[in-house]
């Protein structure tokens, strides 16, 4: 039933490039906005550090009023670093720390699965280019776009028990996939040149099959789809201080996990969230805030997946990174 | 890296706070092409005001005569002059020879016409841009493609400014594209300053403009 929530672990891996920095272009706080959920297509300058840290906190609806094993809440802590090898490559690896509790008080907590990524960045300018390290604001305007490949590895904990209670061995408290996971993503920007930015990712993430101490899981494979309308609505140059407002669609497809070969009742489905959020930039540091709510579901069983994508209240999200 | 790029633009900004360009009688201008932002200070720079005058014809450097020469391109450098600010006024002075001097520079200030898609030699005379891109296949919305160039060599960390809004600086290969907005005349400009090397300023601030046309 709750198998499709573990999943929820791996949707975060989407979200790593858009680490949404203050673009260090020549006026520092103009260039374009950067989306919430929606991967962003800016590279890490050459050279320069990247520090993050993504909270997500989720809430889900209850099927019952009594106490029992539905899932009450999730919070998801990432910690990230990137490099910039080059104006066009940058490389990240995020380290996930999840907190999962059921509306039983049984649940887990720890370190999930690192994950490393790679991010190509390239520009349409009289052709494909690379993006190029001094780009004047006239370039950024043009048509940018990443290509990310991302793996997560199987440093977390996977066999989490829970003896002499109600449940021995729940897959959706474990703290891993047991397994790597990959994931190809592309995401396109276009800057307006004042306030408006138009984002679009799209993104396929597939899971490799894990034998559990208790079963063999493969979980379901996932297709996201972005689009993302940042509007810059305040600058202070003086201060170096930018505000924007942003607004996102974010569609999410999964399929059915498998267990022992065998696909499952009460996984997968269509999930279509409805992000709104702020960033602020001050100098070199971005945070960000919003609030993530399923608005279309086409759930599986819909009445079977309490605790799955699309059967959240709400996931809050505040996002904090800088570079240096 | 930032705090330099910042530097640049405040730079910039104070720079450019005035317009040269060069008429199709290769007549050089000062002060504001749009006659709203115009203090009534427009003049038009006199012989005795320059330090270095030519004309690119066929790829040659020549000695420029008339408007009648049809340059390909016309370069033209102003006499270095100093400006020193005192609680009484700016004075064109070095900063040694006012009393209270607060603070200084020194402006090399240079100006360049392309006419044609053949004026894109250098004159190798400090700071200057030329175009790479064929000015007669330019049209609005398309790029100007500037290589910024110091002693014929390119220069990096020269801010570039479309007019009065600061566009871009560049690398280390001198290159900037500044995106060409509207038809008629061009104010390309850019600017960069260092550390005076005498007692007579405390910065030297190097600009330059690029006029290109794109005939309506």
């Amino acid at each position: 039933m709750r198998k499709i929530s573990l999943l929820t672990v791996a949707l975060s891996t989407v979200v790593f490039a858009h680490h949404g920095v203050a673009a260090l272009s020549i006026a520092g706080l103009e260039g374009p906005g950067a989306p919430l959920e929606t991967t962003s297509t800016a590279t890490l300058p050459e050279d320069k550090m990247l520090a993050y840290v993504k909270i997500e906190d989720a809430s889900y609806a209850k099927y019952t009023s009594s106490i029992d094993d539905e899932v009450d809440r999730t919070t998801y802590l990432m910690y990230g670093f990137g490099y910039g090898i080059t104006p066009y490559l940058s490389a990240y690896t995020f380290i996930p720390y999840y907190t999962k509790k059921r509306e039983d008080n049984i649940g887990s907590s720890g370190w999930h699965d690192i994950k490393l990524m790679m991010a190509l960045g390239f520009t349409y300018d009289d052709g494909f280019k690379l993006n190029k390290k001094n780009e004047s604001l006239d370039d950024m305007q043009d048509w940018h776009f990443t290509t990310y490949f991302n793996i997560s590895l199987p440093t977390g904990e996977g066999e989490v028990t829970f003896p002499g209670h109600s449940v021995d061995f729940d897959p959706f408290l474990q703290l891993s996939f047991g397994a790597p996971s990959f994931m190809a993503g592309f995401a396109a920007t276009k800057w307006y040149g004042d306030a408006v930015t138009l984002s679009f990712d799209t993104s396929y993430n597939t899971f490799m099959q894990y034998q559990y101490s208790a079963v063999k899981v493969k979980f379901a494979d996932e297709i996201r789809a972005g689009a993302a309308f940042t509007y810059k609505l305040y600058t202070d140059q003086k201060s170096k201080f930018r505000l924007d407002a942003d607004i996102e669609a974010n569609y999410l497809h999964i399929g059915r996990d498998k267990e022992e070969g065998l696909e499952q009742l009460a996984t997968g489905g269509e999930i279509l969230y409805t992000t709104i959020g702020m960033r602020l930039f001050y100098q070199t540091v971005s945070i960000g805030a919003g609030l993530k709510v399923p608005t279309w579901t086409n759930l599986n069983e819909d009445n079977m997946q309490q605790g799955a994508e699309g059967k959240e209240k709400y996931r809050a999200i505040l996002t904090f990174s800088t570079l240096f | 890296m930032k705090k330099t790029l910042i530097t640049l633009m405040a730079l910039c900004s104070a720079l450019l706070a005035h317009d040269m360009w060069i008429d199709d009688s290769a007549l050089v201008h000062y002060g504001h092409r749009n006659i709203a932002h115009s203090h009534g200070d427009n003049k038009i720079i006199q012989g005795g005001e320059m330090q270095y005058v030519s004309c690119l014809k066929d790829a040659k450097i020549i000695s420029f005569d008339s408007a009648k020469q049809q340059c390909d391109a016309l370069f033209v450098q102003l006499k270095p002059t100093y400006y020193t600010k005192t609680p009484y006024g700016t004075k064109k002075l070095p900063k040694n020879e006012v009393k209270m001097a607060i603070s200084s520079f020194l402006s090399l200030e240079s100006i360049k016409r392309i006419y044609n898609y053949k004026g894109v030699e250098p004159f190798k005379k400090g700071l200057e841009l030329t175009l790479i891109n064929n000015l007669s296949e330019i049209e609005v919305g398309d790029k100007a493609r500037l290589l910024v160039l110091f002693d014929a060599k390119p220069k990096e960390g020269v801010t570039v400014a479309n007019d009065d809004k600061p566009i871009g600086i560049s690398g280390k290969d001198g290159r900037v594209n500044v995106r060409i907005k509207q038809k008629g005349l061009q104010n390309l400009k850019a600017s960069f300053s260092i550390p005076c090397d005498s007692e007579k300023c405390d910065k030297m601030i190097y600009s330059t403009t690029l006029n290109i046309e794109l005939r309506e």
